[in-house]
């Protein structure tokens, strides 16, 4: 079911943990909820589940108003972060929790629960360890039994909390293709949390960047990733390296130097004085040292070469470095060493106001 | 890992410890049983089924099977507000709650007597309904319940604060109901903790002397419990009924460390 949240509020004491924030989820969206620790995810989560309860505005499920419905009225699907799991219970007992507490009017029989138990460990691939408890399964496969145990209750909403921040790097994968191709399968509408900006690029149809409470970015993936819309979100998306650069009559100039017009971006709001330029790893052209085009000198300190790209740390003197990535042939073909001077040139200045 | 124990100092000071340990533990407890049975199995039995003692033995189970589930239930509900919600006065709660274990039984047993008794706050009030309070069963029971009420609560509160809310949260979401939450994921959370406090409340219970002395009265075969009925008969010169009434309470001891032990092992 689709959602929308209406400038709602939650503070704490004087502090706003989310703020006057507003969001529309589509039905069978995949949204992803980025933004740094502390930024309100894990509280709009919980006010979407009927865990918490906001100070202002609106929650719709469905289209209805669900801000006073309690956790179990809203039939919502959460997976925590910690997982959760009943300790006591085995995995087949876990999963059928939500079944078994349904009112006897609605329950349904215990073969169709049996049943529902087995086709929900065979989707999370868990076959054969239903009798096992919580304590004798891998972190990996604890987070696939929370999952079973929310979509047991066949939730019109699922709502997922660093579904693998705990997990190591492979794990990680696997599971976010998993996720991925089970939401294809089961197009339930789903937010989940991560503060993995490349899991929520590759899984989500639809990223959602927080900041102090409220949404500082949201869009799809390619959008989000081609302009990203505020300082915050240069900072956040990382990889870009921030220059004070000074603004006149609308043209801009970084270190004395004019840039071309065609390579800036002036954002609203930006007034004549000293400005932030952000410019992206890849936004960097390297040039011969000396080359009349070059805007920026700068001495090769470090290189990485993975795979068909070039990660170039660079030193801009007085203790400042700054990274560029580039096509490895195009690297190779400049044929420089570390310690060797080279011309930078921005492509593109992204210019917001000083700050 | 225990250091190696082949130094001669390591030597003597386990020696020491287990002499100590034999002296004030081992010697006195194989003395009640020695003295209990001095003159005999049928001697033992007899002072046993005295009906003074009977009923001293009675009353105690009682005031027990009256005390154990009622500061569960107390001690339940405290740790459950204290853990699971942040209000005012909330430290000043979780001080109160060792209010018992700070104060000499004597002094709890003398505050309901200031409250309940003939010159007490509420006793003549009471008097007038003609409900007599102090010198009676009840009050053996409110003072049990007083001296014992910290046990659960003290076992339950740093449990639950470490476990957090989340697993009731997942059962909520999941469509159950707050009595359903609470006996289906949280009573089976903390059911060794429970269990471990209860068992200490009922030994407490059993074997608590001070706080009941002052209010009981002691009044044989009727407000006298099993630790005052074994100073009544010592006091009597019947050391084989005192004794005999004491090894009753040794094998309740006993077993209450057998039972603590178990639990502890299945709390970890
Ligand atoms: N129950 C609470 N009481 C007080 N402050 C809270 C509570 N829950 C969250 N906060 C505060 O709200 C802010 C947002 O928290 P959270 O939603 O958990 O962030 P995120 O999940 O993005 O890391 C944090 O600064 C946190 O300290
Ligand atoms: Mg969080």
């Amino acid at each position: 079911m689709s959602i929308l949240i209406d400038h709602v509020s939650r503070r704490f004491e004087t502090f706003a943990a989310v703020n006057d924030l507003s969001l529309e989820v589509a039905e069978g969206e995949l949204l992803a909820l980025l933004g740094p620790s502390g930024s309100g995810k894990t509280t709009l989560l919980r006010l979407i589940a009927g865990l918490d309860f906001p100070d202002a505005g609106r929650i719709l499920i469905g289209g209805r108003d669900a801000t006073h419905l309690s956790a179990g009225e809203r039939r919502i699907g959460f997976v925590f972060q910690h997982y959760a799991l009943f300790r006591h219970m085995t995995v087949r007992q876990n999963i059928d929790f939500g079944m078994r507490v349904m009112p006897a009017a609605r329950r349904p029989a215990m073969a169709e629960r049996r049943a529902r138990v087995e086709r929900l460990l065979a989707t999370v691939q868990l076959d054969g360890l239903g009798d096992r408890f919580p304590a004798q399964l891998s972190g990996g496969q604890r987070q696939r039994v929370a999952l079973a145990r929310a979509l047991a209750i066949e939730p019109c909403v699922l709502l997922l909390d660093e579904p693998f921040g705990a997990l190591d790097a492979a794990v990680r994968r696997d599971l976010r293709r998993w996720l991925r191709q089970l939401h294809d399968e089961l197009p339930v509408t789903t937010i989940f949390v991560t503060h993995d900006q490349e899991e929520a690029l590759e899984v989500a149809d639809r990223i959602v960047v927080m900041n102090a409470g409220r949404i500082e970015q949201s869009g799809t993936p390619v959008e989000v990733e081609a302009a990203p819309a505020t300082a915050f979100m240069y900072g956040f998306l990382g990889g870009a390296s921030r220059f004070d650069v000074t603004v006149a009559a609308g043209r801009v100039s970084l270190a004395g130097r004019p840039l071309p017009p065609e390579a800036v971006e002036l954002t609203a709001g930006v007034a004549d004085g000293p400005a932030t330029g952000f410019v992206r790893a890849h936004e960097f052209r390297l040039l011969p040292a000396g080359d009349p085009a070059s805007l920026l000198d700068a001495r090769v300190s470090h290189v990485v070469t993975h795979g068909g790209t070039a990660r170039v740390e660079l030193a801009l003197g007085a203790g400042r470095t700054i990274e560029a990535e580039l096509p490895r042939a195009a690297w190779e073909s400049l044929a420089l060493a570390p310690g060797a001077p080279v011309g930078l040139r921005p492509e593109r200045v992204a210019v917001f106001p000083p700050g | 890992m225990p250091a190696a124990t082949d130094g001669l100092g390591a030597r003597l000071l386990i020696a020491a410890a287990l002499l100590i340990a034999l002296v004030t533990l081992v010697v006195p407890l194989a003395l009640i049983f020695a003295s209990a049975f001095a003159e005999g199995w049928a001697a033992y039995v007899a002072n046993i089924m005295q009906p003074d003692t009977l009923h001293a033995v009675f009353l105690t189970v009682l005031t027990a099977v009256i005390v154990v589930p009622v500061n569960m239930v107390f001690g339940i509900a405290t740790a459950w507000a204290v853990a699971r919600y942040d209000f005012p006065g909330r430290k000043l709660m979780i001080s109160l709650i060792e209010i018992p274990f700070s104060v000499s039984p004597i002094v709890a047993g003398t505050i309901y007597l200031f409250l309940y008794g003939q010159q007490g706050l509420l006793g003549p009030t009471l008097q007038s309904w003609g409900v007599q309070v102090m010198f009676s069963v009840p009050a053996i029971v409110l003072v049990s319940l007083f001296v014992t009420a910290p046990f659960v609560a003290r076992e339950l509160i740093p449990l639950m604060q470490a476990q957090g809310s989340e697993d009731e949260e997942a059962a909520l979401s999941l469509g159950a109901s707050p009595w359903q939450t609470f006996r289906l994921v949280t009573l089976p959370n903390i059911r060794w903790a429970l269990l471990y406090g209860a068992v200490l409340t009922n030994a407490r219970a059993m074997g608590e002397f001070g706080a009941v002395s002052v209010v009981s009265g002691s009044i044989r075969g009727q407000t006298n419990t099993l630790p005052l009925q074994i100073e009544l008969l010592f006091n009597d010169f019947n050391v084989v009924g005192a004794f005999a009434a004491a090894s009753t309470l040794a094998l309740i001891a006993v077993a209450t460390l057998v039972l603590k032990f178990l639990l502890e092992r299945h709390a970890q």
